[in-house]
């Protein structure tokens, strides 16, 4: 570490600090955050006002993701297995791992072939639609639906409940502020919990003592020696499979659209080879994913890439920053659907955590990006996107969409 | 059997060692690799559970498993 990299203090580290708490309190960071993301891979282990370390470079984020002995989950009262340590975390997420391995998922290929060709159908004819509402927050709900064998009524009622679990924080991990008025909107939650809670306490209720190979099944008829899941940790883990497979996957197909959109000589490079499409994914994973950070809680002495971090600390890990590295990704600024080591994003994170749906999640958007260039000639954005008001997870509220209408109906997958 | 693990695909989730220690281990970068290609018939059965369970499918078994 040379004298330029060395912390520096005084006047100028103060101006620098406050300008680019600037660039996150302005409301051109939500709208595009990568500018701020370049400079903060500038200052590894930055300390935001809300006390958290942050670490941007690809390097930094990995040290961090691949030692969980050091950098562990923020528990909470009731959690779910996600921000758990091993080995609970290792017990919880055991028992359902094997329903979204790669091979599962492929089993799933032509029932979501059905659902997008079935939410397609509904809009084909009209020349117009808006993506998130029509398609993108409908296909997660009702793919989930039915892997988990749980009635969502496509979805609707999950919207009002994960809207309100999203409303929690603005930026909240950058900043210390958080908009709006907190306690209006942890009275939502609390009731919305509790709804959700009783729709899928009388779920339980209902597969209890069956048989199904269903992953609500699954977790009730686990066993490990005399040790089962009590009903509260069936709950929560369901919640938590519900909870992560939702706004994420929305947001990363807005994402992926708007990316082809928007880049018309990529989207022209993939008419002409289908067979790029799922480097294309990948390469929309990297340059606009819907999972922007994670958080860790620092468990030992450490240190990342030089920098020392003490037990207590609260780590702010950018994956989307590690994503625009330019010492791993060349002009990380670019979409380019060839990208040799787009696979290599962060965007479902790394190690013992990383996202169990990824396979899933990565079906969908396949499906979803294939069926809606094969139905919907000439597509493009039909109005400015509109963005989610969130830090960490990255999606679109509105994308309006046109295309010229085909006499033919769409022929399925 | 033969095993191996392509570590190009391999996420770094551990399953694979918290299931057999024996068989699989992991680089200091994290990524598993096994310990031997050839396991003892007595390791079969932990070998298919890892097999199955790693979430990226970086793990080779031959024959496959049904």
């Amino acid at each position: 570490m040379n004298d330029d990299d060395a912390p520096r203090r005084g006047d100028e580290a103060r101006d620098n600090d406050s300008a680019l708490i600037a660039m996150l309190g302005s409301g051109s960071f939500i709208e595009d955050p990568y500018p701020v993301y370049q400079e903060l891979l500038r200052r590894p282990g930055w300390r935001t006002p809300s006390g958290y370390l942050v670490f941007s470079r690809y390097a930094d984020v990995m040290s961090i993701l691949r030692d969980p002995a050091v950098f562990g989950q923020e528990t909470r009262p009731k959690p779910s297995f996600h921000v758990m340590d091993p080995p609970d975390h290792t017990r919880l997420r055991r028992l359902v791992s094997r329903a979204f391995t790669p091979r599962a998922v492929e089993k799933q290929r032509a029932a979501v072939a059905e659902m997008v060709n079935d939410l397609l159908h509904e809009v084909v004819g009209a020349g117009t639609m808006e993506l998130m509402g029509d398609f993108a927050s409908r296909l997660p709900a009702m793919v989930m639906a039915h892997l988990l064998n749980i009635p969502l009524d496509d979805g609707r009622r999950w919207q009002a409940y994960l809207d309100a679990m999203m409303q929690q924080r603005g930026l909240a991990h950058y900043l210390e502020s958080e908009p709006g008025d907190r306690a209006a909107r942890d009275e939502i939650r609390t009731k919305m919990t509790r709804q959700q809670a009783d729709f899928l306490a009388g779920l339980i209720r209902d597969r209890q003592g069956g048989s199904g190979g269903d992953i609500v099944s699954t977790l009730l008829n686990a066993r490990e020696g005399d040790e089962s899941l009590t009903n509260e940790e069936v709950l929560i883990t369901l919640l938590l499979l519900l909870g992560a497979g939702m706004h994420t996957t929305a947001g990363q197909i807005g994402n992926v659209v708007r990316a082809l959109l928007e880049h018309p000589d990529q989207l022209r490079q993939l008419a002409a080879d289908p067979g790029l499409l799922d480097n294309a994914v990948e390469e929309a994973f990297r340059f606009d994913g819907a999972l922007q950070a994670e958080h860790r809680l620092v468990r030992k002495s450490g240190t990342v890439g030089g920098i020392p971090v003490s037990p207590g600390e609260r780590v702010l890990i950018v994956n989307a920053a590690a994503n625009r590295d330019p010492a791993v990704f060349e002009n990380p600024d670019e979409f380019d659907i060839r990208r040799a080591n787009a696979r290599d994003h962060l965007t479902f994170g790394w190690g013992i955590h990383r996202c169990l749906g990824a396979p899933l999640a990565k079906l969908e958007i396949h499906t979803a990006i294939e069926q809606l260039l094969l139905s919907l000639p000439d597509l493009r954005i039909a109005d400015a996107p509109r963005l989610q008001p969130y830090d960490r997870l990255r999606g679109l509220e509105r994308l309006a969409l046109a295309w010229t209408p085909q006499a033919a109906v769409p022929v399925p997958a | 059997m033969e095993v191996s693990v392509d570590a190009a695909v391999c996420i770094g989730s551990g399953q694979c060692r918290d299931i057999s220690a024996a068989v699989f281990g992991a680089n200091p970068d994290g990524r598993a690799y096994a310990k031997t290609e050839m396991p003892d018939e007595a390791q079969y059965d932990e070998v298919r559970e890892a097999w199955e369970t790693c979430p990226s499918g970086a793990i080779r078994v031959l024959p496959e498993p049904e």
